[in-house]
């Protein structure tokens, strides 16, 4: 009987604890939850989209867009009307209008700095927010089945027990750092196991907050799409025709096993082809910066800008060539 | 024969190989008298210590008879006069000499293109040949140009492979020694380097030569200008790489990461 009561008032000091966020946190999404209306298919909340132009247009995870027009739900609890006007499929994000927008909240815009590792981040659902923390910048991020690379946040958060997919990954200043795209198997096993401690089992208590991790459920390592490729796809859907433009040179290559990235295939028509480039050619050098490897190239590549014309250098049999390519759009390239 | 074939016949002749062995063994000595020449020598060896050996054979233990034949028949048989050690350092020094003076190509001035300006560029009617062999004469060769895109992508320069090291390069004895000289020559200014697009260099600066490629040398003298170290942040090498499959995760709803250890044989877009 004793048992059970003390049991009882855990569950519910846990279950209390496991909503909140702390003050400064809790703070933070005061701020940025104006700017954040919660994507509904029917009554059904399935994601969140974050305004980023005052004149209304939001961004959102594809995964928590249906169709091409849905209803949304402001933080004053007003219905809106949405409509599909562009999609990015590297970053998996896509640009909504929303015509009946009142201006008011602050537009959020891409983070400017790189967070710091173990910096303290807010994913927000379409159920409301859950804490996030930073691990790395640096992550490359081959995407299936293009084979395109794209640089990659990654992050790590407790996973609740509602869906996480397309979730808005924020700093607590209110930046805009990526939409949750991809989630690596969890870090710790041990947790699955049944855990009974103190007479009841902890693994049928809500999450909480322990310390300064999220525990005691294991931690779901998840990435986003870099900062570079952000700050490019929020530029183009700010533009007029909303369009975002990724650079390509049309070429698929593995590593050479030594120094540079050995062509194996390039597309007919893009500025690699025109430039004269073949398959076995082993490009070492790409504008300016040495290419040790097929990832180098590929995030070289994507830092140049769509248009340039930009020198490589490639080793064909024993010779050394020099090209100047131009630096093709993604959607150009067949 | 190799110490490896000479231990394996005295194994068979002893009877302690397996079926597979005992069969390649058979098949060499069908077509190699010296190796059934060896095996008969093993073979009367066996017979012989059987015969001499005063101990009975269940002590006769085959790891003391396999040693004894194989101390035996590895020890060197003396034979005065035998040169046959000769014919492949006389054949290799034939060959370097051989190619230092039958097989040297005349000499060529490094094949140099010239970048004219843009202007002129999108004015000239120009074929398009992805490959040019320079004109020797002049050391500089014909602007290639892509004619559908004059303006935009075109090869600039073709720098051609040395015909020839230079003498310091020639008598390179250790892949350290190609190193070094790889390192030597890459820190000299660089004639093709975009900036310097125009005219074809000439006296020293056409005499410039790109060393081949480091991998000619082996996995011991990779080094070159581009993979000294510092130039280049190799971080993708080491960090996360991870692959993202379109596939849901069932727990999560993302998409399904999985991180991988080696990108070496990974194929990229860009």
């Amino acid at each position: 009987m004793f048992s059970s009561a003390v049991n009882l008032a855990v569950v519910v000091v846990l279950s209390g604890l496991s909503t909140q966020l702390s003050p400064v946190e809790a703070a933070a999404w005061g701020r940025i939850a104006p700017s954040i209306v919660v994507l509904l298919d029917g009554d059904q909340e399935r994601g969140a989209a974050a305004l980023i132009d005052s004149k209304g247009l939001f961004v959102a995870h594809k995964e928590s867009v249906t169709g091409t027009e849905m209803r949304g739900r402001a933080s004053t609890g007003a219905v809106l009307f949405f409509k599909v006007l562009s999609s990015d499929e590297p970053s998996q994000l896509v640009l909504l209008g929303c015509q009946e927008w009142k201006a008011g909240a602050t537009a959020l815009s891409a983070a400017r700095r790189d967070a710091r590792p173990g910096e303290r981040l807010l994913a927000a659902l379409g159920s409301g927010p859950i804490r996030a923390e930073f691990v790395s910048a640096d992550r490359v991020g081959i995407v299936n089945p293009s084979r395109r690379v794209v640089q990659m946040n990654e992050i790590r958060f407790e996973a609740p027990a509602d869906s996480v997919g397309g979730a808005l990954v924020l700093t607590l200043n209110g930046e805009l750092l990526g939409t949750l795209n991809a989630t690596l198997q969890q870090i710790d096993e041990a947790p699955k196991q049944q855990s009974v401690i103190g007479g009841f089992n902890r693994d049928l208590l809500p999450k909480v907050r322990q310390d300064t991790r999220f525990g005691p459920a294991p931690m779901t390592v998840a990435y986003t799409v870099g900062p570079v490729a952000l700050r490019r796809v929020l530029e183009g859907f700010r533009s007029p025709l909303h369009e975002v433009l990724h650079p390509s040179l049309g070429v698929f290559c593995r590593d050479a096993q030594g120094t540079g990235a050995v062509v194996e295939m390039v597309q007919t028509g893009s500025g690699a082809h025109r430039a004269g480039l073949r398959a076995g050619d082993i490009i070492f050098q790409l504008n300016g910066s040495p290419v040790q490897n097929q990832i180098d190239f590929a995030k070289l590549v994507f830092e140049q800008e769509v248009g340039s014309i930009i020198p490589m250098r490639v080793r064909r049999g024993a010779s050394t060539i020099l090209m100047m390519v131009r630096v093709g759009r993604l959607e150009e390239t067949p | 024969m190799n110490r490896r074939l000479d231990e394996e016949i005295a194994r068979y002749a002893f009877g302690d190989v397996s079926a597979e062995q005992a069969a390649r063994i058979e098949r060499l000595a069908e077509n190699d008298p010296e190796l059934r020449a060896t095996l008969k020598t093993y073979q009367a060896m066996r017979d012989g210590l059987r015969q001499m050996s005063p101990a009975m054979d269940h002590q006769l233990s085959s790891a003391r008879l396999r040693e004894e034949i194989l101390r035996r028949g590895l020890e060197k048989s003396s034979r005065p006069f035998d040169l046959r050690w000769l014919i492949v350092p006389v054949a290799a020094a034939g060959a370097f000499v051989f190619g230092q003076f039958a097989l040297r190509p005349p000499a060529v001035a490094p094949v140099l293109v010239a970048s004219t300006s843009e202007s002129a560029k999108a004015a000239d009617p120009v074929e398009f040949q992805p490959w040019t062999s320079g004109d020797a004469a002049s050391g500089v060769s014909k602007i290639v140009r892509d004619p559908n895109d004059a303006h935009e992508s075109r090869i600039l320069a073709v720098k051609s492979p040395p015909k020839r090291r230079t003498a310091k390069s020639s008598f390179v004895r250790s892949s350290v020694e190609v190193g070094k000289v790889a390192m030597k020559t890459a820190t000299e200014p660089d004639a093709l380097a975009l900036g310097s697009a125009g005219p074809a260099p000439s006296g020293g600066a056409a005499a410039e030569m790109t060393l081949e490629p480091p991998s000619a040398f082996g996995a011991g003298a990779a080094l070159s200008e581009l993979t000294a170290p510092a130039t280049r942040d190799t971080a993708a090498k080491e960090s996360g790489i991870v692959v993202i499959q379109p596939v849901r995760d069932a727990a999560t709803g993302a998409y399904r990461a999985t991180e991988v250890a080696s990108s070496s044989n990974v194929l990229i877009g860009s």
